[in-house]
């Protein structure tokens, strides 16, 4: 009964959150349906479907979930949750928990449109790897975002530092674009990057390229484990 | 009276500083108390130290249970609340949070104990800060615990708001409620606490009631009081 309340309760305060709405679902979806209908082309439109979702988490998870645990931590919320009989943990497993609930939404909702509007087909094993990379992509964002946010002292600084973190991961990364001919140090750089990784898991379903798929996606959850555990280590109740 | 909170030999370093210098304090049950001092003195390192939030470089502190988890309700100076919940919903979670499951005829109560009847329904962002200031003292009381800690309630407040605030802090000291309190405000300080605590650069230098305070510094104003003791004097 007491987690039920607990977790709808953390889930409505999320869900009305302005800054969710944009960044997880307005961006994604405009940016989608947006470059989708420019782009006459099934291929491309597969591509920046997993984008899509991927820029939806990442933008959810890492800048709107950062600043939102910045502020619960400047309020003193932890500090009350620390003093409550609910352990600081599952709070925040409720609060990743209900993320993850939106971000499944989300891309279940980008690929109705892919399907519906472009005509994509997205057999069983996309979807499948789809809500993978949101799941695991999410709970690997939102570590970071929770990394960030306990280092941040104030709301500019968790702005900068969470945009710092977001865009290189998007720009390094082949979710819109092909890296072969990029420089050895931008794939370098992306083999380090868990969005990368996630784009070719999503992509290599989508596009039948089924080789590289167990090892994105075991890269894909050892970088989340990694990012939860100094998630972890380094969280600050003030 | 039972002893709720006992410190003993408090010492806790601070970013470098040592904020609490062999502290002794104890808070006994059906007392309001009131820990005064001016800015940097210690008094909310103190507070964080006998919650658990921050842990002491030596010294100790006893409480009376084994864990105060859900125990305890506090008001800290930035009021704590979600701003995406209503005033209602806010009230519903905390209690969760501490194990309680609130009907809506209790969160009634504690709304017209707090005068917040009128503001249940709105977005606790939305509050003005005296407004915040009763719902962090409402999140505080909606579980019932056995002690109320609130950490400067009147501050950067209007005199209505304060007046309201004091009114809260007076009817649980009427309901028998332990309260311990944080304030720069005198008037609210003579008004409301059994007993005084001053807290002057880490440590207790003075305490006592206010009867015994205004008897040792020979003076019948506590802000007169506060001033001679904050220039040195000690008992």
């Amino acid at each position: 009964m007491m987690p039920n309340i607990v977790f709808s309760l953390i889930a409505k305060s999320i869900y009305r959150d302005s800054y969710m709405l944009v960044w997880s679902i307005v961006l994604p979806l405009g940016l989608f349906i947006g470059l989708g209908s420019y782009f006459d082309n099934d291929s491309y439109r597969e591509s920046l479907l997993v984008g899509s979702i991927l820029i939806s988490v990442i933008m959810g998870a890492i800048n709107t979930s950062g600043f939102w645990m910045m502020t619960q931590r400047k309020r003193g919320v932890f500090k009350l949750i620390k003093l409550s009989s609910l352990s600081t943990t599952k709070f925040v497993v409720c609060s990743v928990l209900a993320r993850l609930l939106i971000f499944i939404i989300i891309t279940l909702l980008l690929m109705l449109l892919g399907k519906l509007i472009f005509g994509l087909t997205i057999g069983v094993r996309g979807a499948l790897s789809l809500i993978f990379i949101t799941i695991v992509g999410g709970i690997c964002f939102n570590a970071i975002g929770y990394i960030i946010a306990s280092r941040a002292s104030n709301e500019g600084m968790m702005n900068m530092s969470s945009t710092l973190c977001s865009m290189p991961m998007i720009f390094f990364s082949s979710a819109f674009y092909s890296l072969d001919n990029a420089p050895q140090w931008i794939q370098f750089i992306s083999k380090l990057n868990p969005f990368q990784y996630a784009a070719e898991l999503g992509k290599g379903a989508l596009m039948g390229e089924g080789n590289a798929s167990l090892f994105n996606a075991l890269m894909l959850v050892i970088l989340a484990l990694i990012c939860a555990v100094i998630a972890v280590k380094t969280f600050r109740y003030e | 009276m039972q002893t709720l909170i006992e410190v003993k030999e408090a010492e806790l370093s601070f970013n470098g500083k040592q904020v609490l210098k062999r502290l002794n304090l104890d808070v006994k049950e059906g007392e309001v108390l009131a820990i005064i001092g001016p800015n940097g003195a210690g008094k909310s390192t103190l507070i964080d130290a006998m919650l658990g939030i921050k842990q002491l470089d030596s010294g100790r502190i006893s409480s009376w249970t084994d864990n105060m988890r859900g125990g305890v309700g506090v008001q800290f100076q930035t009021p704590s609340f979600f701003p995406g919940l209503d005033v209602r919903d806010n009230l519903k979670l905390f209690a969760a949070v501490n194990g309680k499951c609130v009907s809506n005829h209790e969160i009634e109560d504690v709304l017209r104990h707090c005068h917040l009847l009128d503001a249940g329904n709105r977005n606790a962002y939305n509050l003005s800060g005296g407004q915040q200031k009763r719902l962090a003292i409402a999140i505080a009381l909606i579980h019932q615990p056995a002690l109320i800690i609130l950490d400067e309630p009147t501050a950067s407040l209007d005199p209505s708001a304060r007046n309201e605030i004091k009114s809260i802090i007076a009817a649980l000291a009427q309901q028998q409620t332990s309260v311990v309190f944080t304030s720069h405000d005198m008037n609210e300080v003579r008004k409301l606490a059994d007993r005084i605590v001053f807290v002057r650069d880490g440590a207790v230098c003075v305490e006592g009631t206010l009867e015994a305070l205004l008897t040792a510094y020979g003076t019948d104003d506590l802000d007169e009081c506060y001033e001679l003791i904050l220039n040195g004097g000690g008992l």
